[in-house]
């Protein structure tokens, strides 16, 4: 096995894989603080992979959820992932990289929201001026489009953005492991959250403000959650409900070109 | 109104409430669905457990909001049934 502590945001996880595939997957998209086995695991998450399980991935993104008295398990055609109910310590076989990304990415907003601590949602994220923009939509909706149309400005995520509620109840997005096309960490560890944009494709370029209550509903649709059962649920809806009362909201109507960030900065 | 005057009001179970402002929204957890209300009905719906009958509910909301008891008879009604509608709440008869 190869060991390795990381560091996701304010948190430590400590890998241990079974192949140096994975090791490689976790040096591509991780900030590996040390390898090596460590005596005493000061870490906020332990996981174990393995490799060489299941089937590819088709287009059934059905996981499967059982919860017995100490372990939850999700279960997806390419990946197996068992986590102890504070999701601190959890085992992975997985297919491939995108399996385990998707299994990392399960695991992650599951011990996020478990903890009150933050959310993972379906967005791009850019820094400008000092300040994190996020752009959300579903799959199609131009969240990486308007990734590359940002450079060279920091990209923080262009598919799963860290969300994180500070101690002080500050809302601060902090560089996402969980990335499609840009694999390496961004130069900037974290950047407070200046904003929401739902994205809508137009031949027009402009912004409208949301009401809080509408915001609130967009975002709901886009967290990445596995809904293991109303408790984890109701705490879900309580951080959004956090985000939603910090910042403002928009719907961004914008055509594939940067004019949209004259409407922003 | 005469039957919903006399029937005790039942909130549905494992329903979140999000309030923004003048915004509520009454998240069903079960079926994944929400209900966007305003600040009125809003607080009916944080009434219910204190007040078991839709005559209850309206004396509190005429006492609240100072409108003419008529209509907010006739909107408390209508919200009622609304409600009841799409499962949100339901009446228990007594006897």
């Amino acid at each position: 096995m190869f060991s390795l502590l990381t560091q996701v945001g304010r948190q430590r996880i400590y890998f241990q894989v079974d192949s140096e595939r994975l090791r490689d997957f976790i040096y591509r998209r991780y900030r590996v603080l040390r390898e090596g086995a460590l005596e005493t695991v000061e870490a906020d998450l332990q996981v174990k992979v393995y490799d060489l399980y299941g089937k590819a991935y088709n287009d059934d993104q059905s996981v499967v959820i059982q919860e017995t008295d100490d372990s939850i398990t999700f279960t997806r055609r390419d990946y197996m992932l068992t986590a102890s109910l504070d999701y601190s310590q959890a085992t992975i076989h997985t297919h491939d990289d995108f399996s385990l990304r998707h299994a990392l990415l399960n695991l992650f907003s599951s011990w996020l929201i478990y903890h009150r601590k933050g959310l993972l949602v379906h967005s791009s994220c850019i820094v400008e001026h000092g300040k994190a923009w996020m752009f959300s939509g579903q799959s199609g909706a131009g969240k990486s489009t308007v990734a590359q149309l940002s450079l060279p400005r920091p990209i923080l995520s262009d598919e799963a953005t860290f969300v994180y509620i500070e101690d002080d109840g500050q809302v601060v997005i902090y560089d996402s492991p969980f990335r499609s096309e840009w694999e390496k960490p961004c130069e900037l560890v974290s950047s407070p959250l200046a904003g929401i944009h739902f994205l809508i494709q137009s031949p027009d370029v402009y912004r409208v403000p949301l009401s809080k209550g509408d915001a609130f509903i967009q975002l709901l649709d886009k967290v990445f959650f596995w809904k293991p059962n109303h408790f984890e649920t109701a705490k879900m809806i309580s951080i959004c409900k956090q985000v939603m009362q910090a910042v403002p909201a928009y719907h961004l109507y914008f055509q594939k070109n940067d004019t949209f960030w004259e409407r922003i900065s | 109104m005469s039957e919903m005057l006399t029937g005790s009001l039942i909130r549905k179970e494992n329903v979140e409430v999000a309030q923004f402002d003048g915004e509520w929204i009454l998240l069903e957890l079960d079926k994944n669905t929400f209900t966007k209300v305003n600040e009125v009905g809003g607080y009916v719906w944080s009434i219910i457990p204190d007040c078991p009958t839709a005559a209850h509910i309206v004396d509190r909301v005429h006492a609240e909001y100072g409108a003419d008891r008529a209509v907010v008879e006739r909107n408390v009604a209508t919200f009622i049934n609304k409600l009841v509608e799409i499962g949100l709440i339901s009446f228990e008869y007594s006897g």
